[in-house]
């Protein structure tokens, strides 16, 4: 079936062979690659987890250790971290509390002398 | 009877044109320049379409002529006999030319010349070389066009960092300047040796998106990927756009490369929308390009009518659970995971994967604080500016303005719908087989078609229309990203199905 509009044609059969079996599978590896991903990145958290997993279930005698038991919310981890954002920030160094006054002697000098000021009357 | 009659007839003929036809007076030759303007010249390689274009020639008194043409200057000696004029050519490849003097217009051949003072005949050489005369209707469309994108990104803030560059290019790349075939000014994108084809070289190589993609891995935290993997496949349902569109691309009767590069308009990434195109059909690169980001920038338009078409209100007030935390392990094994996962299944992608998840990586090791700063600001700034410029001065109307590239916008704007809708109606099945607090609001299923972060802050926001306490920026986050991956590897699985 081809029509033309303008100087483009319309070739339905274009796309019915080669075309059709690039496009569904270049989707289906896409897809692969994703839900491979998704496979290993599932699996990562417990393998990362088992120690942890093994020694909780020791120590508190519990038949199952849920997800909730091991790992902290994100949003519960966010104000966490402001807390100690906000802590850090507001803290200062230790003062000694000790106030010194310490005391400036000045040296003469004749350039800040009051005596050679120019309001000073000329003697005759 | 015969012959004495040719022999009178040719004697007449010789002494008419020797003794009594007024013979060329050379002060009239020599006093000025002999211009001609005539149709004929094509504007370059590629078009066939014609130009009128000025030739001079100026006889001196010690007998030589200059010709000077469009593409080549031609000395000479001239002679009069008579009332023709003999032009013979220092280039042995010319032959001689005989000219003749009518009406006062010099003809040679089918050519007339008008005689013109030395003055005006440099302005008219002047006014040749500027924009006036070389503008086309084409032209002054692209301009409209690339004001049009700076108004959008400065009024309505549409993606301005890539919309104001781009716009800036098309104004540069259809500012009309003197061209014809074999003639180089070096100014045009398309001019071999010109500063901006050298700037262009890096869009038609290929080198801009792995630098860009550098940068994007070096800005981009995959923790709300991380700590709920399956809404990564929402990232690759999305990308039934690019195949979709690649399908249709054929159906109009583009060749299967030329369908390949186009197809990848529906993966919303504009470098890898430019990589495929660089390596498939490096012909159609600025039709792409310009395709690819203004739907981008369009994306707060185009999606949110099929979000509220297909998603319903219910399903919009679907509260998702908080992602969990993760741990830094989890982020540096990420991108070295996904490094040799994704690129084992498609190496073609490599050059975008590699990078993107080497900037990942510098990131989150934490050790290469100065190598992530440069890579997400001041790498990605200047690849940004190169881009945008090149890639909207690519637009020069002569080759830009034809019927293919209005079929790859229409094309471009199909697949981000049809991607968009993708994504959401996976949603919408993935949440029949989830139960509980483990349900996903199918919002979210839009952001797999990367165009980060723009499709993942429309979703943030039609989910505050439906409930303003209900925040999915980070949920959407996770399609959003691994968008960016699933267009990589799908650009990878077109270029080795079809290069």
């Amino acid at each position: 079936m081809i029509s033309v509009i303008g100087d483009m044609g319309i070739n339905l059969s274009a796309a019915a062979g080669s075309g059709l079996t690039v496009a569904l599978v270049g989707w289906l590896i896409v897809f692969a690659a994703l839900v491979l991903l998704v496979i290993v990145f599932t699996q990562i958290p417990k393998l990362i987890y088992y120690k942890t997993r093994k020694e909780l279930k020791q120590k508190t005698k519990q038949a199952i250790v849920t997800n909730d038991d091991l790992q902290v919310a994100g949003d519960v981890s966010a104000a966490i971290s402001t807390a100690l954002y906000l802590f850090f920030n507001e803290m200062h160094d230790e003062e000694s509390n000790v106030i010194t006054i310490k005391h400036v002697r000045k040296e003469y000098s004749p350039w800040s002398s009051k005596i050679y000021g120019l309001r000073v009357w000329p003697r005759k | 009877m015969k012959k004495l009659s040719l022999i009178i007839f040719i004697i007449v003929a010789f002494l008419g044109n020797s003794t009594f036809a007024s013979s060329v007076e050379t002060n009239s030759l020599t006093k000025g320049k002999w211009l001609n303007k005539s149709d004929g010249y094509k504007l370059n390689a590629n078009t066939d379409k014609t130009v009128e274009r000025y030739k001079a020639i100026t006889f001196s008194t010690d007998q030589t002529f200059v010709l000077d043409s469009v593409k080549v200057k031609y000395n000479g000696e001239w002679s009069v006999l008579g009332n023709l004029i003999y032009l013979e050519f220092n280039d042995s490849n010319v032959k001689t030319k005989i000219a003749k003097i009518e009406n006062d217009l010099l003809v040679i051949g089918k050519d007339a010349y008008n005689l013109r003072s030395g003055a005006f005949a440099g302005l008219v050489n002047f006014y040749e070389f500027t924009g006036f005369p070389n503008a086309t209707p084409g032209h002054l469309l692209m301009v409209l066009i690339g004001i049009f994108f700076i108004f959008l990104a400065i009024r309505y803030n549409y993606e301005p960092l890539l919309l104001i560059p781009i716009g800036v290019g098309i104004i540069i790349g259809n500012i009309p300047f003197y061209q014809a075939e074999g003639f180089n000014l070096q100014l045009g994108i398309y001019e071999e040796g010109s500063v901006m084809s050298y700037l262009y070289f890096g869009v038609r190589q290929g080198i801009y998106p792995p630098l860009i993609f550098l940068g994007i891995g070096a800005m981009t935290d995959f923790s709300s990927l991380i700590s709920n993997p399956k809404l990564m496949i929402l990232g690759a349902a999305a990308q039934i756009g690019i195949f979709l569109t690649f399908l249709g691309a054929l159906v109009l009767g583009f060749g299967p490369a030329e369908a390949g590069a186009i197809g990848i308009i529906g993966g919303a990434d504009g470098p890898t929308a430019i990589f495929l195109s660089s390596k498939l059909a490096p012909h159609l690169i600025g039709p792409i390009a310009i395709a690819a980001y203004s739907y981008m920038a369009l994306v707060p338009i185009i999606q949110p009518p099929f979000m509220r078409l297909i998603v319903s209100k219910k399903e919009r007030l679907i509260r998702m659970k908080p992602p969990r935390s993760v741990s830094k392990l989890e982020k540096i094994m990420f991108p070295i995971v996904g490094l040799l996962l994704t690129a084992y299944i498609s190496p073609s992608a490599l050059p975008l994967l590699g990078m993107l998840f080497f900037g990942n990586l510098l990131k989150e090791s934490t050790v290469t604080n100065r190598l992530a700063e440069t890579a997400r600001n001041s790498l990605i700034d200047i690849v940004t500016i190169l881009l945008g410029i090149t890639v909207g001065a690519s637009t020069q109307a002569d080759v830009f303005l034809t019927s293919q590239s209005m079929w790859i916008f229409g094309l471009g704007a199909l697949s981000f719908v049809v991607a968009t809708c993708g994504g959401l109606l996976f949603a919408k099945l993935m949440n029949v087989f989830l139960k509980g607090d483990n349900k996903i609001n199918p919002l979210i299923g839009a952001a797999g078609v990367s165009a980060v972060p723009d499709s993942a802050r429309v979703v943030q926001h039609e989910g505050l229309k439906a409930d303003p306490t209900n925040h999915l920026l980070m949920h959407a986050m996770a399609p959003n990203v691994s968008g960016v991956i699933g267009s990589a590897v799908a650009a990878g699985i077109l270029l080795s199905f079809l290069m």
